[in-house]
C-alpha cells in the first residue's frame, strides 16, 4: 500500500497536476516509533498511517468543533503519547483544519485524512498550537438513498439526488471530513473538487491519485440517483456551490 | 477519614496496617481510561499509579477532597498484575494540595526501576521527585523539568517513552502533576500506558474556603466560545480524485 501511494505521488507530480503540496510524504511506520519529527510520515492524503487509533465511533455525531494547526503538529496514538506522525498545516495547498472527536485537558483526537479510513490520532490543543473553532455545518450522504443532505445549524440547507460509488467501487461509510476545496486549473468536470479525508476501500490508486473520496459536480444530469461512480459523490451544481461554503474540517456522515 | 499529612514514616508505617481490600479506591476508574482525577467540586486529588491497555490497573490508591481535610491512603501492593510491582504507594488531597508517592517500584518488560517516584501539587504549583529511578540501567536525574521526555529502544519491544514530570493545566485552571507517565509497545498497534505518582491541585486562593463546595479560580481566563470556522477560499489546483 505505502509503495503504491508512493507511487501515485510520483505519478502527481510528473503529471503536474498536485495540489502545490509534496505528496511523496505517504511513507509508513511501524508501531512504536519515536523518530524525529523530520522523518515522521506527514497525514496527508496520500499517506497511510501506521499505529494510530481508528476511530471507535464511525457513525458518531462530532460536535462541530475544528481545530487548525498553527504549525506541524506531532500526532500521537494517545493524549501525550508518543509522535508516530505529523499533521502538516497545508493539505492540498489550503489550510489544514480537522474535526474533533474527543477531547483531554490540552490534548485533541481529530479525525486525519491520511488511510487507512477512520484514522485518528491526539494532537496538542493549547491556543499556542492550534485555532479552534467551530462549523456549524453537517453533510450526510445516504448511499443506498444517494442522497446528500447539508445542514447548518441543525437545520436542512438543502436535500440533493448524487451519484455514488457503483458496487465494484462503493463509496465508503462512516465520517470523515471535507479536507480541501480545490479549483482545477482545467474544469473538465467539474469547477471545484472537495476532496474529503476518505479514501476507496477498493483503489489503491485512481488516475494518478491516491484513491482520495471527493464531492464535486458533473456535466450530465443523468447520473445523480445512480451508483456509477469509482466512490466519489457527485453532485449536482446548486449542491456544489452551497457545499463550498461550508468549512474546511466539516464533519461529513456517510451512511450505507 | 482522619485529617492529617502523613510523612513518608507515616506512610510506610500506615502501608502495614492497611491491608490491600480496605483501601482499593471504592471509585477506581474504568479500566478504558485514565483516569480524570481532578474532578470539578474536588480541591485535591491523588493517585500511586493507573494503567490503561492491555494490562489496566484502576488507580491505586486513589483519593480527593474538597473540604478542609487530608484524606490520605496508603496501600503494600497493587491489584494482581503482570506488568508492575511496587512495595508501598501512598496518595493524599487536601484543600488546593495533593501529593503522591510510590516505593520499589519495578516494571520488567520496560527495564525500569525505582526507588522513590513521587509528585507534589499545592496551590496549583507542582513538581516531581525521583530517587534511584533507573531506564535500561540508566539513572535518571532526580529532578526533572515539567514535560521531559525519554526514549529508549529495547530489542524485541520497540520503543520505550517516559515523560517525565508530566504538567497538565486543564480549563479551570488546575494543574496534573504526574511524575512518570510511560507508554510502551506490547504488540503491533498496543501499546500500554501507565502513570506513577499523580498529583491534581488548583489554586484555592480567594474563595468560599468552607467544606461544602471550594472552587478553585482558573489560572488562565476561561476559553470564548469558539470562533466560527471560515468559508474555504478555494485553491487553484487539482487532485485525481474516484470520480
Amino acid at each position: 500500500m505505502a509503495a503504491a501511494t508512493v507511487i501515485a505521488a510520483a505519478a502527481m507530480v510528473m503529471a503536474g497536476c498536485g495540489g502545490g503540496e509534496n505528496g511523496g510524504t505517504g511513507t509508513s511506520r511501524g508501531t512504536g516509533g519515536a523518530g524525529t519529527p523530520g522523518d515522521l510520515p506527514q497525514a496527508t492524503t496520500y499517506a497511510t498511517l501506521k499505529g494510530l487509533p481508528l476511530d471507535d465511533q464511525p457513525f458518531g455525531r462530532a460536535d462541530g468543533t475544528v481545530v487548525r494547526p498553527k504549525a506541524p503538529l506531532p500526532i500521537s496514538a494517545q493524549a501525550g503519547g508518543p509522535p508516530l506522525a505529523t499533521l502538516p498545516d497545508k493539505q492540498l495547498g489550503g489550510p489544514t483544519w480537522v474535526p474533533v472527536v474527543e477531547s483531554r485537558a490540552g490534548w485533541s483526537r481529530v479525525l486525519l485524512p491520511s488511510r487507512p479510513n477512520r484514522v485518528t490520532g491526539w494532537i496538542p490543543s493549547s491556543p499556542d498550537k492550534v485555532r479552534t473553532a467551530r462549523t456549524r455545518h453537517l453533510v450526510k450522504v445516504d448511499v443506498s438513498d444517494r442522497r446528500l443532505t447539508l445542514l447548518d445549524s441543525g437545520r436542512e440547507v438543502g436535500s440533493w439526488r448524487v451519484a455514488v460509488g457503483d458496487v465494484k467501487t462503493p463509496t465508503p461509510i462512516g465520517r470523515t471530513f471535507i479536507m480541501a476545496s480545490l479549483a482545477p486549473p482545467k474544469a473538465t468536470y467539474s469547477p471545484l473538487i472537495l476532496p474529503v479525508g476518505a479514501h476507496s476501500e477498493t483503489l489503491d490508486t485512481f488516475g494518478g491519485g491516491p484513491g482520495t473520496v471527493a464531492f464535486h459536480g458533473w456535466p450530465g444530469k443523468d447520473v445523480f440517483g445512480k451508483a456509477v461512480t469509482h466512490g466519489c459523490v457527485r453532485v449536482p451544481a446548486d449542491a456544489l456551490a452551497r457545499l463550498s461554503k461550508a468549512p474546511l474540517g466539516t464533519p461529513v456522515e456517510i451512511v450505507a | 477519614m482522619r485529617s492529617q499529612v502523613l510523612s513518608r514514616a507515616a506512610v510506610l508505617a500506615g502501608a502495614v496496617a492497611l491491608p490491600l481490600a480496605a483501601v482499593l479506591p471504592a471509585h477506581a476508574q474504568p479500566a478504558h481510561a485514565l483516569p480524570e482525577h481532578g474532578v470539578r467540586g474536588a480541591s485535591g486529588s491523588a493517585y500511586g499509579i493507573a494503567a490503561t491497555g492491555p494490562v489496566a490497573v484502576p488507580a491505586t490508591p486513589s483519593v480527593s477532597s474538597s473540604g478542609p481535610n487530608t484524606v490520605s491512603r496508603s496501600v503494600a501492593e497493587l491489584p494482581p498484575n503482570p506488568i508492575l510491582k511496587a512495595r508501598v504507594l501512598n496518595a493524599s488531597a487536601g484543600k488546593a494540595r495533593a501529593r503522591a508517592s510510590v516505593v520499589d517500584l519495578r516494571i520488567p518488560k520496560a527495564h525500569l526501576t525505582a526507588g522513590l517516584v513521587a509528585a507534589k501539587c499545592v496551590q496549583g504549583k507542582g513538581g516531581s521527585h525521583l530517587v534511584k529511578v533507573a531506564l535500561n540501567g540508566k539513572v535518571i536525574k532526580a529532578a526533572a523539568t515539567p514535560n521531559s521526555a525519554v526514549g529508549v529502544h529495547l530489542d524485541g519491544l520497540g520503543t520505550v517513552s517516559l515523560v517525565l514530570n508530566k504538567q497538565v493545566r486543564d480549563r479551570h485552571g488546575r494543574l496534573t502533576v504526574t511524575a512518570i507517565e510511560l507508554t510502551l509497545p506490547l504488540g503491533p498497534g498496543t501499546t500500554e500506558t501507565i502513570s506513577i505518582a499523580s498529583a491534581t491541585c488548583g489554586a484555592g486562593k480567594g474563595l468560599p474556603g468552607g467544606p461544602g463546595e471550594p472552587q478553585t479560580p482558573p489560572a488562565t481566563p476561561p476559553s470564548a466560545p469558539p470562533d466560527e470556522a471560515p468559508a474555504p477560499t478555494p485553491v487553484p489546483g487539482d487532485l485525481p480524485v474516484t470520480g
